[in-house]
């Protein structure tokens, strides 16, 4: 019925749309899981909302981009946020015009549902807490970000492009500085 | 922050152990130390409480502030198969090209590398060829540029994990001990021994050279800098496992020493201080004084007696330097070795030098040689680290700022407790170096007259020591409302040279706690700081107390 060179051009065919979906799929199912992250992430390096979403999505199709050129990436997660924060700074430095997103925190802590006594202190701790995270360096801030994120030690590092030893650094400096505020 | 000898992991070690960071066998050790020690579980506990309050925080107040995206996400996937199609689209050419790209970009970073490993490559080749025969031909030239040197001693730096001590050695020094070298010294010549490594000069190329000559089996390695050779020699047989050694590239003198014995102790040489020829030493006494030219070296060939000097020289040179005051703080050491005391010093001022100079003329088997360099960084702490407030305060601090009027009045009453303490730990500082030249062994062989010139050394040392421990608890008290507790009370027991240690212990802990009240270090904060400061400051009178007390009564 069919020529062997027409079946064999057909069976190559297929294989390459299951290559292509099963690649398409992987990068879907990455962009789902880590899409609010990167977003979240972004907008803390100083990117509007619209600005930050956009970011994120170009992201996940770049990788997809460069799999498909075969570039070897060992690590699709931290090359995401490595990406994901170069091309934040980028679109940032092009839009110095625009202040940066900041959230009102202090006027937005949200109701915590206990009763007036309690929701006072707690508030109370959040807002010393909160001055406590917003007296860290730019450093200490990314790198804990980053760890809240879920990146291991040497992927924050590939991230922010600084050794392993010095993200352990910049997080032990952190964690001394909130624990005042965590304690009281 | 230790106790029974227990080493506690760091702060940053337990975020590590927290993070899963640390490799399996150091986070074994963690966690077998954590189970025994309750500090460091609470310490750690403190951190994870920090770390769940992070993520509270971020779940609490950032998740619910953040803003939603503006739109709803896109589906990636028509993205995703348009990158596809474009790719697809693309002309052949344009394809090649790309790949042509991909590989053009990456060689440029692989083949400097290949290029640098065949370089690489090709010099160990060379060097794994060569370095045995330059390793015996640059030592065969070192030793007979030794021997073709004037004869002299020189002062050598012994450092351990553990020690370190000073020694002079050469020719002229005879093989026995001396008196500045410890006793914990004989387990080092011993392993030295062990080694076939010789004791007596173990900075020189001979030295090296007649180790190395004795291995079956040896690997060596050279690194030419332009002011320096590095020799380097591994081996497995023998209880020296691999020895450095670096000679000046000049002169092919060997300056520096490294030693890793294959009980892991690394042992680290350096030359203090140049060769002393023998002509400008001085004749000991009881030379015949009708050929001044002769050396103590030629006396020795010749038979004749050299007079060695004793504790006595070496204490009435210390007694000079203190009538100086240059016993507190000067970069000044006194070694008493062969048959001289010899007194020497690096960075000393023009002026200090002449007038210790001129007073050490007269005496006899003496001799002063002070280097130009500048001061090395101290390998002892006898130097108390100068102590600055720093900017911030904490609520101990802002009550005695309360106190004394404002910030500026607490600066100024920080740096006379300062200045005080500096006092009083120059003093330790002196009073120890003291117990280290005269232990007890020695101070039974002076004469009366040496032990009483001691004593008033002594004496003078530990008046000044409790005149500024009590100014300095006059100044403290004046700031806070804490009445000393656990202080010990006066005993007599012991001899004075026991309770120097004692002495200079609680001295530095005092001045810890004070840097720590003071806000000048993180150290020791804590809600019981001011009463732990108040208390260390009594017993360390106490101590003193007793000290003087022992000492006027020996």
């Amino acid at each position: 019925m069919f020529s062997d060179s027409l079946l064999e051009k057909l069976t190559g065919a297929l294989a390459s749309a299951e290559t292509r979906s099963l690649l398409q799929d992987e990068v879907a199912q990455l962009f789902e899981q880590m899409r609010d992250g990167v977003f979240r992430y972004v907008l803390s390096l100083g990117l509007r909302p619209p600005q930050a979403q956009e970011t994120t999505q170009e992201v996940f199709l770049r990788l997809y981009a460069a799999l498909k050129r075969s570039e070897p990436i060992q690590n699709r997660r931290a090359w995401v946020v490595r990406v994901a924060h170069n091309l934040a700074l980028k679109v940032r430095a092009q839009q110095t015009a625009q202040s940066p997103f900041a959230a009102e925190l202090e006027a937005r802590f949200p109701d915590t549902g206990l009763n007036p006594e309690q929701g006072l202190l707690e508030r109370e701790r959040l807002h010393l807490f909160h001055r406590a995270m917003e007296s860290l360096s730019t450093q200490q801030r990314r790198c804990l970000d980053l760890r809240l994120e879920g990146l291991r030690y040497p992927e924050i590092a590939s991230v922010l492009g600084i050794s392993p030893s010095a993200v352990g650094e910049f997080l032990r400096r952190a964690i001394v500085r909130l624990r005042k505020a965590a304690h009281e | 922050m230790s106790s029974f000898g227990m080493r506690h992991p760091t702060d940053e070690q337990l975020l590590y152990f927290v993070d899963g960071e640390l490799a399996v066998r150091a986070g074994e050790n963690v966690r077998g130390h954590l189970q025994a020690c309750w500090e460091c579980r609470q310490e750690l506990e403190e951190i994870e409480h920090t770390i769940r309050e992070c993520v509270r925080y971020r779940r609490v107040v950032l998740d619910a502030c953040v803003p939603s995206p503006p739109q709803p996400w896109f589906d990636i996937y028509p993205r995703l198969a348009r990158i596809d199609e474009m790719q697809a689209r693309r002309h052949f050419a344009a394809r090649v090209w790309e790949w042509l790209a991909t590989v053009w970009h990456r060689p440029r970073q692989w083949v400097p590398a290949i290029i640098a490993l065949v370089l690489i490559a090709l010099l160990v080749q060379q060097l794994r060829q060569a370095p045995a025969v330059q390793a015996a031909e640059l030592l065969r030239k070192a030793v007979a540029a030794a021997d073709s040197r004037p004869l002299g001693t020189r002062r050598i730096r012994i450092r351990t994990r553990t020690q370190h001590l000073t020694r002079i050695v050469g020719p002229r020094v005879p093989a026995a001990r001396t008196s500045s070298e410890s006793e914990s010294s004989t387990r080092l010549e011993t392993l030295f021994r062990a080694a076939n490594y010789s004791w007596d000069d173990p900075l020189s190329a001979k030295a090296f050279a007649s180790w190395r000559d004795q291995l079956a089996i040896k690997h060596d390695e050279i690194t030419v800098a332009p002011d320096h050779y590095r020799l380097h020699t591994v081996t497995d047989s023998g209880e020296l496992v691999e020895a450095t050694l670096k000679l000046n590239a000049a002169d092919l003198r060997a300056v520096e020493g490294t030693l890793q014995f294959r009980n892991h102790e690394l042992v680290e040489i350096s030359e203090l201080s140049e060769v002393l020829p023998s002509a400008d030493l001085p004749v000991p006494r009881g030379l015949p004084s009708a050929d001044p030219a002769l050396s103590s070296q030629d006396a020795v060939r010749a038979g004749s007696p050299v007079v060695q000097a004793t504790p006595g020289d070496e204490l009435a040179v210390l007694a000079v330097l203190h009538n100086l005051g240059a016993d507190l703080g000067d970069p000044i050491e006194v070694i008493r070795a062969g048959g001289e005391v010899l007194v020497s010093g690096i960075g000393i001022g023009d002026a200090r030098q002449e007038q210790i100079r001129q007073q050490l003329r007269a005496m006899t088997r003496v001799t002063v040689h002070f280097s130009a360099d500048p001061p090395a960084q101290a390998a002892d702490d006898r130097t108390p680290s100068r102590i600055s407030v720093g900017p911030g305060t904490g609520p101990l601090q802002a009550e005695m700022e309360r106190r004394l009027g404002g910030r500026a009045l607490f600066e100024q009453f920080a740096d006379q407790v300062f200045d005080t303490t500096d006092r009083f730990m120059s003093r330790a500082h002196a009073l120890r170096r003291i117990e280290q030249h005269f232990p007890v062994a020695i101070e039974e062989q002076m004469t009366a007259e040496d032990r009483t010139l001691l004593a008033r050394i002594r004496e003078d040392h530990i008046e000044k020591f409790l005149e500024n421990v009590a100014i300095t608890e006059r100044q403290i008290g004046s700031v806070l409302d804490t009445t000393p507790q656990g202080v010990p009370s006066l005993s007599a027991a012991g001899s004075w040279q026991g309770q120097t240690e004692p002495l200079f212990i609680a001295a530095r802990n005092t001045e810890s706690l004070l840097a720590a009240l003071l806000g000048s270090s993180t150290d020791q904060v804590a809600a019981d700081l001011p009463a732990k400061t108040v208390s260390s400051l009594a017993q360390l009178r106490v101590c003193a107390e007793n000290y003087r007390r022992i000492s006027a009564s020996q």
